[in-house]
This record gives structure tokens, C-alpha cells and sequence, in this order.
């Protein structure tokens, strides 16, 4: 059987308590410094140890909604699916760690195979992947994956390792009519500098295969404890690998969906029986 | 600038150890798990139809002493209040202060307060028009209006109608 690569990719995310390595909040001025006193320590805490202020991570997640859009193909206005993937969609984050998160569910106009997750909890699913599940049960599946990227703050890895480090200029500069950046104030070239090393980082690198398995586990507990079958996910991925021949898109910085479909818990369940 | 640094590298890790945590809790009688709501409901029997016996603040350490057989909802005591609480309201670990994620439009740890729509921010507009993205702001900004219309309300009906979560039967 041919390679087949995971498709549910999951961007960024969940930016609170990640530190990120461009220097929006002065954090990179060093940790411990800064650190010296309790007090500092609960500041740096509210701050969601990033030194990013909510309104940080709010245009951060914006303007990183806003490439996944214009990514794919921009958003499939169908009213109808649109509010069952938010009712699926917040009927899982209900019981999310980050509940509290103005949580929105939104479809893109792309034939690919694909979703994606970004700050504040904008999740995005293309119409591709949409049609090709069927149940509610497949829907929160791939929707608890993307939830449990922004809940473990998967971004964390992205935005503080070296990923998408040397292709920051070349997407801030990608396009046409785009001002120079340096003719940016340093906080505007400071979000351009974060969205595009969010962007070109999961692109290009991806989470890892230990993050995605990660987030297939956590997907798994959070459909079961919100009463979807956990095993929602397995039938989804089983459906995506069987049907990779339409798709347009394949990430080759995922896991196999057979490893995946491996290492999903509920395996020996399903096979027992006791799947749900 | 170099944003490496030792120190950097080590709270990474630190975050990262903390982020490994399930999303709910695995319980087990004699443990603590924590209050993921604020205004908590403990009910006076394993299901959500009971009466409410009290209700308990978002953090609150909540010490198990018993665990219903289907293991979805926990018998607990905070101070002087002691009832039952779906499981998937809890974490094995305190969370951390969410005050930042609530994004000033919603004290969201009530999901019966009802959010008000957020259009992109204007820097994010202006970052849409800067790299010729303006429509794709216009959608994300669609996408936010229809999501607004599925009301917490909404959300909990459909939890109830289908059976879900501490509806579960």
C-alpha cells in the first residue's frame, strides 16, 4: 500500500501558555531574569506564560484564520453545515480543558482532506473532509483531533522551535502588493513575523508524529466523555485513507493513517466489542 | 536576536511536561480532581435530573470518595458541599488561571452566558489588506456571525436531546 499521509494537520494553536520566540511580549529578554520575584511569576502567568497579552493572541489567531482561509480555497458559506459543525463542534469543548474559548467551527471551500485549528479557537474543516464523513460520532472525531491540538497547545513546538524560521521573509513578502517590512512599526512586523512562522512552520514541518498521535488520544477520551463514539476518529481516518486517491493535498510531515489507525486507543475494544 | 536561550529552552520544557495531562480526568476514589466550571453543579444523585445539592468555583479541589459504575460521574466534597459531579467537568490537575482565554467577551467558564460575536480585530483586518486577503477576512468574519447564531442555549439543548455529556444515560 502506498505511503498515505495524515491529513488532519491541525495549526497552531492555542498560543496561550506557549512561549513564543519572536518577541511580541519582551519575553526573549531572559526567562529567568524576568522570573525574579513571585509577583513577576503570577504576571507572567496571567499572561499565559507567553508574553503575549490577550490582545496578542488575538490578532495572532485572526490574521492566522485568515491565511487558512485564503489557503483553502476561503469559506464554504453553507449555513446548514456550518452550524452542525459548531453544535458538534461546542457540544466537545464543553469539556475541553480550554472550554473557556470563544470556540468557532467554520468550513473552508476546498476539495482537499484537511483541518486546521488556530489561536483563539477558530477550527476549520475543508468541504472535502466534511463529505466524506458521515456521522456525528466521524464529525466530533476529527473535530476533537483539532480541538486537542489547541487544548495541549501543540503550537507551543512551532512557535518556539526553529520551524518556520527561515521562511518568514519569503511568505511576508509572497504577496504581490505587500509593503515592504520595514516600512512596518515593530509590533505590526512582530504579528507578521508570528503568523507566517505559524503558518510556514506547521506547513512545511508539521507537529510531529508524537503530537498528532498525542492529539488522536486526546480526541479519543474527549468524544467518549462527551458520549460520541470514541471510535468516530478511527472510522473517519479509515474513510480518509480509503478515498486519498481524490484528495489534492498530502502532508508528508504526518504519520501513516495506518500508524495512526495503530496506535488510535480503542483498537482491541472495537474488536471486543466494547468500542463505545 | 537570539530567542534560544537556555532559559527559554528549559520553561519550554517545563510547559511541555504540562501539557501532556489527559483532557479529562481518570479518577479514583480518595483522589482530588478540579472543578473545570465556575459555578460547578453537584447534584444529589449520579445524573443531571437530580437536585442540585450545591455548586463549586472554577479550580476548586474536589475530593472523590466515591465513583458511580458507569465511572462518569464522581461523588465529592468541596468545604462543606458534597454531591455528585459529571467526570468531564473535572481535571486531574488544577488549571491554570483561563482568565486570558475568556478574550474580554464572555466570562465563558458559564456556558449559559452568551458570547457576543468577534469580527476580526482591526489589526488582523489590517493584515488582511496588507497581503490582499481582505476576502478571506470577509469569511472568517461570516464564520463568526454564524457561529454566533448557535447560541450556548442551542448547544445545551442539542447535548440534552442527544444525550450527551451529563446527559449521558
Amino acid at each position: 500500500m502506498k505511503t498515505l499521509r495524515l491529513f488532519f494537520s491541525a495549526l497552531l494553536v492555542g498560543a496561550s501558555g506557549t512561549a513564543f520566540a519572536f518577541d511580541i511580549g519582551g519575553l526573549a529578554k531572559g526567562v529567568g531574569e524576568r522570573l525574579a520575584t513571585d509577583k513577576e511569576k503570577r504576571e507572567q502567568l496571567g499572561k499565559g506564560v507567553t508574553g503575549l497579552t490577550v490582545e496578542e493572541e488575538i490578532n495572532l489567531g485572526d490574521a492566522v484564520s485568515v491565511e487558512i482561509v485564503a489557503r483553502y480555497g476561503g469559506v464554504w458559506r453553507n449555513v446548514v453545515a456550518t452550524q452542525r459543525v459548531n453544535l458538534v463542534g461546542r457540544a466537545l469543548t464543553r469539556y475541553a480543558r480550554r472550554e473557556s474559548l470563544d470556540w468557532r467551527f467554520g468550513l473552508l471551500d476546498s476539495d482537499a482532506v484537511n483541518a486546521f485549528s488556530a489561536p483563539n479557537g477558530r477550527v476549520f474543516i475543508t468541504r472535502g473532509l466534511y463529505k466524506l464523513l458521515g456521522s456525528d460520532d466521524e464529525l466530533a472525531g476529527v473535530l476533537a483531533h483539532e480541538i486537542a491540538h489547541v487544548d495541549l497547545r501543540h503550537a507551543a513546538k512551532i512557535i518556539a522551535g526553529k520551524q518556520g524560521t527561515g521562511a518568514v521573509a519569503g511568505l511576508v513578502a509572497e504577496s504581490a502588493g505587500d509593503q515592504a517590512p520595514a516600512a512596518l512599526s515593530p509590533a505590526t512586523q512582530a504579528l507578521e513575523d508570528g503568523v507566517a512562522k505559524l503558518v510556514t512552520g506547521l506547513l512545511t514541518d508539521g507537529y510531529g508524529p508524537g503530537r498528532e498521535y498525542d492529539a488522536d488520544e486526546t480526541a479519543y477520551d474527549l468524544a467518549k466523555v462527551c458520549g460520541f463514539d470514541p471510535n468516530g476518529l478511527r472510522i473517519a481516518l479509515n474513510k480518509v485513507e480509503a478515498n486519498t486517491a481524490h484528495t489534492k493535498e498530502t502532508f508528508n510531515t504526518h504519520p501513516k493513517t495506518s500508524d495512526r489507525l495503530k496506535k488510535l486507543p480503542g483498537g482491541e475494544e472495537k474488536k471486543k466489542g466494547k468500542g463505545k | 536576536m537570539n530567542t534560544q536561550t537556555p532559559l527559554r529552552l528549559l520553561a519550554l520544557a517545563a510547559i511541555a511536561g504540562a501539557l501532556t495531562t489527559a483532557v479529562v480526568a481518570e479518577p479514583k476514589a480518595g483522589g482530588t480532581v478540579y472543578s473545570k466550571r465556575n459555578g460547578l453543579s453537584l447534584y444529589t444523585a449520579p445524573n443531571s435530573q437530580s437536585a442540585v445539592a450545591g455548586s463549586v468555583g472554577f479550580a476548586e479541589a474536589l475530593k472523590i470518595s466515591e465513583i458511580n459504575p458507569s465511572g462518569k460521574w464522581l461523588n465529592v466534597t468541596a468545604g462543606a458541599t458534597t454531591g455528585w459531579v459529571f467526570a468531564g467537568f473535572t481535571a486531574e490537575k488544577k488549571p491554570e488561571d483561563l482568565t486570558r482565554d475568556r478574550l474580554g467577551s464572555v466570562d465563558a467558564s458559564s456556558s449559559t452566558t452568551a458570547a457576543a460575536a468577534r469580527p476580526l480585530s482591526p489589526e488582523a483586518e489590517q493584515y488582511a489588506a496588507r497581503h490582499g486577503k481582505a476576502d478571506a477576512g470577509k469569511d472568517v468574519d461570516w464564520v463568526e456571525a454564524e457561529a454566533h447564531k448557535v447560541a450556548p442555549e442551542i448547544v445545551t439543548a442539542y447535548v440534552k436531546e442527544n444525550k450527551k455529556g451529563e446527559y449521558q444515560e
